[in-house]
């Protein structure tokens, strides 16, 4: 029922995806940080219409620094169950993908955030460089249009 | 330095302060660390590598006469101590950055490796090229005295094997004749 509606919000969504970023815990920041740089005029992510939002419910990308925390746990899967579908995570540097010199079996560490939730891509780097970053988040937008394609 | 950052601020009245990335290849400072890769030609798999990391990225599975060396960069930490101490140079910190992908288990280099057998019992305990390059390294200090064959005599024993007191007596002798050769 909804054709052109749905159309609209597709091309939108495609054009300009809203990224969030959430930093999962364990980390050194230095992804954070990254990330932060990526955002910044110098490598300016917004002439992609990547914006940043200000909260999880108005966002299609989760972006995800470092690993989970047993602390985070809770407000990991809440913050995703808070994205709208259809969306993607983008688990950013070593930490997120594997849990990098901090090992798995640490004790205030609950694991990697692919044991969490579901993640499309992975940037690796300690910390990435900001272009892999960009390049991770326009991988992600490919995976958008295709769930967006699917739902 | 105050210099240094005035140029810096004059910059962006001249031209656009944001790196056209895609258009341009990006810029990598001196001395950049990206991810590891292996030369499997000058590797001689003798595992330096693996011990020194200090995140556990790179793997050693012994299988079938085969020893694997992996590094997994999604577990890398980018402090090119690997590279420190390899004796060849053979493992390097690319000027790359990694490429993002959906599958964590793509950020891997490998090398592969045919191992020795003990000559005693048999058991496979080191790779064809490090036995090769530690016979090149002694003929290299020691010069031409010493025959290959029986470098290799006694280089083709395992650790457990050499420390096994029935078999001292007679690898004292094998040594103490190459040390002697070496004297001459
Ligand atoms: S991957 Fe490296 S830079 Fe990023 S949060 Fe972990 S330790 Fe810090
Ligand atoms: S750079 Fe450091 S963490 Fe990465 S493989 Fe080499 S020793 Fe391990
Ligand atoms: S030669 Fe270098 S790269 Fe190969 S196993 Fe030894 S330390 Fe590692």
């Amino acid at each position: 029922m909804c054709g052109l509606l749905c159309k609209l919000a597709a091309w939108a969504r495609k054009k300009s995806p809203w990224i969030f970023h959430l930093p999962a815990g364990g980390l050194c920041n230095g992804c954070d940080i990254e990330i932060v740089a990526a955002l910044t005029p110098r490598y300016d992510v917004e002439r992609f219409g990547i914006l940043l939002a200000p909260s999880p419910r108005h966002a299609d990308i989760l972006v995800v620094a470092g690993q989970v925390t047993k602390h985070t746990r809770e407000r990991l899967l809440r913050v995703y169950q808070q994205v709208p579908e259809p969306k993607v995570v983008v688990a950013v540097g070593s930490c997120a993908i594997s849990g990098n010199v901090f090992g798995t079996e640490n004790y205030p560490l609950a694991g990697t955030v692919d044991q969490f939730i579901p993640v499309d891509v992975y940037v690796p780097g300690c910390p990435p460089k900001p272009e892999a970053i960009i390049l991770g988040i326009v991988e992600a937008i490919k995976k958008l249009e295709e769930k967006t394609r699917k739902s | 330095m105050k210099v240094n950052i005035l140029k810096e601020a004059v910059k962006y009245f001249v031209k656009p302060a944001t790196v056209p990335f895609p258009a341009v290849q990006p810029h990598f400072p001196k001395k950049f660390r990206g991810p590891p890769r292996y030369d499997p030609e000058t590797c001689i798999g003798c595992e330096a590598c693996a011990r020194v990391c200090p995140s556990d990225a790179i793997t050693v599975t012994i299988k079938d006469g085969k020893k694997i060396l992996e590094v997994w960069f999604g577990k890398c930490t980018f402090c090119a101590r690997c590279e420190e101490a390899c004796p060849v140079g053979s493992i390097k910190l690319m000027e790359i950055y990694g490429m993002p992908s959906p599958n964590k288990f793509d950020f891997v280099s490998r090398v592969e490796h045919d191992m020795v057998k003990c000559r005693i019992c048999g058991k496979y305990f080191a790779t064809v090229k490090h036995v090769e390059w530690i016979i090149k390294n002694i003929r290299e200090k020691i010069g031409e005295t010493v025959s290959i064959s029986e470098l290799k005599n006694y280089l083709m024993i395992c650790p457990e094997c050499r420390h096994k007191v029935e078999n001292i007596p007679s690898l004292k002798k094998l040594l103490m004749r190459v040390l002697v050769k070496e004297v001459k």
